[in-house]
């Protein structure tokens, strides 16, 4: 077996992590727990075998006892116990399906790329995290775009549950990077195949605590647990790929797609009508979606703090430093993204929305409320903040790097959070709360309970988008005339010679 | 710079935490008492809006009290003279009350209704103890206001059974020796009985729950895949009222005997303190003897 190309492993490794968690829902409460993970950990290990070249005795021969270690708990805790912390802390219905899918995806990834900040190799620059917290909110966006009103209310109904499962994440990314680490000494064949050993081992010493249960069980759904397998074998051997040829930043970046990736599940179903009625609201799903491949992208393209890239531009413009740029223009550029900043920050305490809600509680009696949201509650809310960050990242880099010249992609991207704007202000990103009775609340949507939430238009968020759209063309007209001054002396010098 | 980015990146989330716990502080709730006739009419509403903390938004609400108002007090008065004197025919008092009666409130019981029969020269039959106890106020008979009758109380899950899931409620009888049941709550196909057990019980709670499945395949395969799972521990079989009972706790607190009768799947489920929910499956066979 080859190990897949970086395009081929990113496209593993989404499919394996929506599918595990698609099957996982369904499967979470037919065996224990453990079972499942031992399980899906063993059919995995058929599964990557069963495409392995080599004879993994061979390569396991050839292998240091302390790189397979480090391979076989890596392993143990990234597709081990990671999964099965979040199987642990999960219900088929609590959390719900849309908080349960960001915490394990979107979470993830953020928990990813908050151990890559601990280590020296790893760690991301002010782009990077503000490409991070985009595409987190894209994902928050979309997935707070699947019903309304809404059950994506994180830390609200299960905030232990939902802590497991960011900390579920962190187990994954400290496992990956033990991983990662044992796979650059022994190649990620044997990495890959003796950390789902691993995984396997773990669940299924777990499993002797609970039990198997009901093996009838398990004859019903074999289907399940083959695809589940399936998808654990996908993952990990994308997940592995892109990890050894990009690190852990972008590797974690998948992770943001996943939602993308199941919200096109139930697009395909309303097309073909399989399951009926669609619940989702498109244009604010679609949005979303745009932020998360916007997020991701900025990942992507910027290459880490001193990496080759930045070398590569710094020798390409020694011959003519800083031609075509303008100073003044960046300048400007970063004073309007710092105001923005600034300004989206102080917006998140501002009103975002007026709600009311009008219930009946289960002994009869009426419960009628009104309050005010904050911008921090509302999707759109955080736009301006972070078009404003992404903005005055991109003209840091581009006042302080060698080239003077700041990235086009991340203010591109800012621009597309600005065009999201006006799509996000009705998306909430609480609807339940603590003081609401819970009856009233699980009625939301009936007719026993009205909830109704009116967009509130603050003039300081306004601002602060404004601000962030000058920010994002100020830098992008600063750097595209430093690429066409180039493409223009790369003309001229062909036809001199 | 970079400072000042990271700076920021933390203070923005600073604020997002305080926005969204800190704008939350004050509510403007409704509260107060809304009396309502047993007849449907609001008689009076003193009901306000407030500003409130919003950790104690949650206590306010609006009460409803049921009474009957003086103006139906009175006709009920004059109906039950009038059904009086339907009973010793003497119809010409009894027209001349339930005119009175329709005057006031043409929707009154069957006053109407009674005052057109007279009318057409028959006797009609006396809305008697067996009348009121069909014509429940507020809803056999039409209020003349406009105001809507009082709202039935409904519950997400309703607590109030109709259709086929009403068979179910024999699986949870209203009292079983030493507990006491609170009202079932129920769902298209399954329903669910909480008890509260007596002072001298040994267990902390008893739930018993019924679900109707497709086929009797289905609600086995259930038991197998729901029940048997989650409470896996100290397994056994145990034979009561003919059923073939799985008794099994999940090893922490809980126990349960479960059984199938057909393509319903009966679930009972006890608590107690941790570490004694083996000692609980006596107690659960002498509930399961109670049932059907």
């Amino acid at each position: 077996m080859r190990f897949p190309s970086r395009l081929f492993a990113a496209l593993l490794a989404i499919a394996g992590a929506s599918a595990w968690f698609v099957v996982s829902t369904v499967t979470m409460d037919e065996i224990p727990d453990p079972a499942i993970v031992a399980v899906a950990a063993i059919a995995a290990l058929v599964f990557v075998s069963a495409f392995s070249g080599t004879p993994i005795r061979t390569r396991l021969a050839n292998a240091s006892r302390p790189d397979s270690a480090s391979a076989f708990v890596g392993g143990a805790l990234a597709w081990g116990g990671a999964p099965l912390i979040v199987l642990l802390a999960r219900a088929t219905d609590a959390p719900s399906g849309s908080e349960s899918l960001f915490f394990t995806t979107a979470g993830w990834a953020i928990a990813g790329v908050v151990v890559a900040c601990a280590v020296r190799r790893e760690r991301p620059g002010p782009l990077h995290i503000a490409g991070a917290l985009f595409a987190t909110l894209g994902a928050a966006a979309l997935l707070a775009s699947w019903e309304r009103p809404s059950s994506f209310s994180p830390f609200v109904k299960f905030p232990v549950q939902e802590i497991e499962m960011l900390a579920a994440g962190v187990v994954f990314a400290v496992g990956s990077l033990a991983l990662l680490q044992a796979s650059r000494r022994l190649g990620p064949r044997t990495a890959l195949w003796l950390g789902i050993a691993g995984a396997a081992l773990l669940g299924i010493v777990a499993t002797t605590t609970t039990g198997i249960g009901d093996l009838g069980t398990y004859q019903r759904i074999w289907p399940q647990l083959t695809l589940l397998g399936a998808a654990l074998a996908s993952l990990s051997t994308g997940w592995l790929g892109v990890l050894s040829s990009d690190g852990l930043v972008r590797s974690a970046s998948l992770l943001f797609i996943p939602p993308v990736a199941v919200a096109t599940l139930s697009g395909l179903e309303r097309v073909t009508g399989v399951y009926g009625v669609n619940p989702i609201i498109w244009p604010a799903a679609l949005a979303g979606a745009a932020i998360v491949v916007a997020g991701v992208s900025v990942l992507w393209v910027v290459p880490r703090p001193g990496k080759r890239a930045d070398e590569a531009l710094s020798e390409r413009r020694a011959t003519a430093p800083f031609a075509g740029t303008n100073p003044l223009l960046l300048k400007v550029g970063a004073a309007c993204a710092l105001a923005a900043s600034l300004a989206g920050a102080v917006s998140l305490a501002l009103p975002a929305f007026a709600s009311s809600v009008d219930g009946l509680l289960s002994n009869g009696e009426v419960f009628r409320a009104s309050w005010t949201m904050a911008g921090a509650e509302s999707a759109a809310g955080w736009l301006p903040l972070l078009v404003g960050l992404l903005a005055l990242s991109a003209a840091w880099n581009g006042l302080t790097g060698p080239a003077r010249e700041a990235p086009l992609t991340p203010v591109l991207v800012g621009l597309i959070g600005v065009a999201a704007y006006p799509v996000l202000v009705s998306t909430p990103l609480a609807t339940w709360n603590r003081w609401i009775p819970a009856d009233v609340q699980q009625a939301y949507g009936t007719e026993y309970a009205r909830l109704v939430m009116y967009p509130v238009s603050d003039p300081i968020r306004l601002v602060a988008l404004a601000l962030a759209c000058a920010a994002c063309l100020a830098i992008a007209l600063s750097t595209g005339r430093a690429i066409m001054h180039r493409a223009t002396t790369h003309t001229e010098s062909k036809e001199t010679t | 710079m970079k400072r000042l980015v990271m700076a920021l990146l933390a203070v923005s989330l600073s604020f997002a935490v305080v926005a969204s716990a800190g704008c939350q502080k004050k509510v403007d709730v409704t509260s107060g008492t809304r009396t309502i006739c047993t007849y449907g009419e609001v008689i009076s509403e003193d009901v306000d809006t407030i500003k409130v903390p919003a950790d104690k938004a949650g206590g306010y609400r609006v009460a409803a009290v049921t009474r009957t108002c003086d103006r139906h007090r009175k006709l009920e008065t004059l109906y039950a003279a009038a059904q009086l004197d339907i009973t010793k025919n003497d119809l010409i008092a009894a027209r001349a009350k339930l005119a009175q009666i329709v005057t006031s409130d043409g929707g009154f019981k069957r006053a109407q209704q009674q005052l057109e029969q007279i009318d057409a020269k028959k006797k009609p039959a006396p809305d008697t103890g067996g009348a009121q106890a069909t014509t429940k106020p507020g809803t056999g008979s039409k209020p003349t206001t406009s105001a809507p009758g009082p709202a039935p109380v409904p519950s997400p899950g309703g607590t109030n059974p109709t259709g086929p899931v009403e068979s179910l409620l024999r699986w949870a009888p209203t009292s079983l020796t030493g507990y006491a049941g609170t009202p079932p709550v129920l769902d298209a196909t399954s329903m669910s009985r909480q008890y509260r057990p007596g002072a001298t019980s040994k267990t902390a709670s008893l739930v018993i729950a019924a679900e109707q499945f497709r086929d009797a395949t289905s609600a086995k395969n259930a038991l197998g895949s729901q029940v048997k799972t989650h409470y896996s521990r100290d397994a056994s079989t145990v034979s009561v009222n003919g059923h073939s009972a799985y008794f099994g706790t999940d090893g922490r607190r809980f126990a349960v005997l479960s059984f199938t009768d057909g393509a319903v799947m009966v679930v009972v489920e006890m608590a107690q303190a941790p570490d004694q929910q083996a000692g609980l499956r006596d107690e659960l066979v002498a509930v399961v003897k109670q049932l059907p």
